[in-house]
């Protein structure tokens, strides 16, 4: 389903739906979704942008730890770790995101990567973890910045 | 407190690749410059074991690593002389982006070769070229809380034991391999270039601390020989040698960043070629039995990434375009 464009918020040509939260702790880019008490996590655009082609995952399964790694993704060369946004159990991994990874870069926000049950339902609270578009908005213009620097 | 510098000179296999995890674990930044005793085979973290023959590797007693960091499977001997650059992710000079990684710490590499007369450059994503061939391959990847480079300068270079100790689907596609490495990967021995290597550590040792500042000199304590042997029965792991990479329907080999040679059989159809910048340069496509020729040159004519390719092969081979297009793109 395509989101209405108020519930989606644009910086620069990077879009980043309204309806769930970022995570970015340990300098993640990820974003985290409830569904009937369980976490879906996905890359969110920034990542994507800034990463390029991904040509591999991995994603462990079982117990996880707020900011512990929980996979790997490969792209150009380069390995990057994925860091858990919350503790709880990985109870399922998009199988077909992995055996294709370039699915996420044509559209992260409906390719979730894997899913927790959480062990605390109230979790996603913290300076780690971002829902409102004014402070979503300073990160991301903050890291491109950081970006353009480079 | 600046960087440490671990110039450790001749190392057992298995140290040279334990060290750098090592200190990547324990937020240690340095850089190591080091060689290897014994040869070996080094696989990238998502590289498939099934690339390697290893009834072949068990005859020679040659080893294998893996990494868990990137880049592809390398051959590894004391011909080459090892840098590996450990920063923590959050030190300001270490950038977001993993091309401007590449790119920044790979030019003290560059310098190094230009120091001795090779008009050296980066080839993104992170080869070092002179004269279209491949004279350094580099990976890294994101350890902990830090970031690493892994590559090294060759001092001279024999493909000859590598490509026996890989495995191919034919014999053909062994001797292309053969072929393309010869032509396209040289070492400092290939200009002419023949220096101490004493010579070629001191330089890169010089280039990095230009870039880093100055560099401490250290030797490798107690806690980081402890953490290496915690890590060694993490890395040694047959579960992690073997199962970590990640298999694919056909078989790639990258020769250089221009050169990756594929292989693809599946019932009827059979695929070998050689992908070049965005275009390939070589296709042979097997169909029931016979060449599909006007096929091969509609795709030699083609862009990789035109968007015409899919469409090609569809009105040639329907039932297996989507996965024939993967193989051509190598995605």
């Amino acid at each position: 389903m395509e989101l209405k464009s108020a519930d989606v918020l644009k910086v620069r040509e990077l879009e980043f739906p309204l309806d769930r939260f970022y995570y970015r702790g340990k300098k993640s880019h990820l974003w985290v979704k409830r569904r009937d008490g369980i976490t879906e996590v996905g890359m969110d655009a920034f990542l994507v942008h800034s990463t390029g082609y991904l040509n591999y995952i991995s994603i462990n399964t079982g117990e996880v730890k707020q900011g512990k790694g929980v996979g790997n993704f490969e792209s150009a060369k380069f390995v990057s770790r994925i860091f858990s946004p919350i503790n709880g159990k990985i109870i399922e991994v998009n199988q077909k995101a992995l055996d294709n990874p370039r699915q996420i870069n044509a559209s992260p926000y409906t390719t979730w990567l894997f899913k927790i049950e959480p062990s605390n339902p109230q979790e996603l609270e913290g300076d780690d973890f971002i829902s409102s578009s004014i402070e979503l908005k300073e990160w991301i213009e903050a890291d491109l910045i950081e970006l353009d620097g480079e | 407190m600046g960087f440490k510098l671990f110039n450790l000179g001749l190392q057992n296999w298995k140290d040279t690749q334990l060290i750098y995890h090592a200190l990547a674990e324990l937020s240690i930044e340095s850089l190591v410059i080091q060689q290897t005793r014994e040869n070996y085979i080094c696989l990238g973290m998502f590289n498939s074991a099934k690339e390697l023959d290893f009834d072949y590797l068990k005859r020679k007693n040659i080893p294998v690593f893996r990494r868990e960091i990137g880049g592809g499977t390398v051959w590894l001997d004391r011909a080459q002389i090892f840098y590996h650059l450990i920063i923590r992710r959050d030190n300001p000079l270490c950038p977001i982006k993993n091309e401007t990684f590449f790119t920044r710490f790979l030019q003290p590499v560059v310098d190094t070769y230009k120091s001795f007369g090779i008009d050296a450059s980066i080839k993104p994503a992170c080869d070092i070229v002179t004269e279209g061939k491949k004279i350094s391959g580099n990976g890294a990847g994101t350890i902990e809380d830090c970031k690493v480079l892994s590559g090294s300068i060759l001092l001279e270079f024999n493909p000859e034991t590598f490509i026996e100790a890989l495995s191919f689907p034919d014999e053909r596609f062994r001797k292309a391999a053969f072929e393309q490495m010869t032509s396209r990967v040289a070492s400092l021995s290939h200009f002419g270039i023949w220096v101490e290597e004493q010579e070629v550590r001191d330089r890169l040792i010089q280039n990095f601390s230009e870039l880093l500042g100055d560099l401490e000199r250290v030797e490798v304590d107690t806690r980081i020989r402890k953490t290496m042997k915690s890590l060694e029965a993490e890395k040694f792991d047959e579960e992690w040698l073997l199962e970590t990479g990640k298999d694919r329907y056909w078989r790639e080999i990258k020769i250089a960043e221009e050169c990756y040679l594929f292989h693809f059989l599946r019932d009827d159809t059979q695929v070998f070629g050689r992908r070049g910048d965005n275009k390939l340069e070589e296709i042979e496509i097997i169909h029931h039995g016979n060449r599909v020729e006007k096929l091969e040159s509609l795709l030699l004519k083609e862009q990789i990434n035109s968007g015409k390719i899919l469409n090609i092969i569809e009105s040639y081979i329907p039932h297996k375009s989507e996965e024939i297009f993967r193989v051509i793109k190598g995605d």
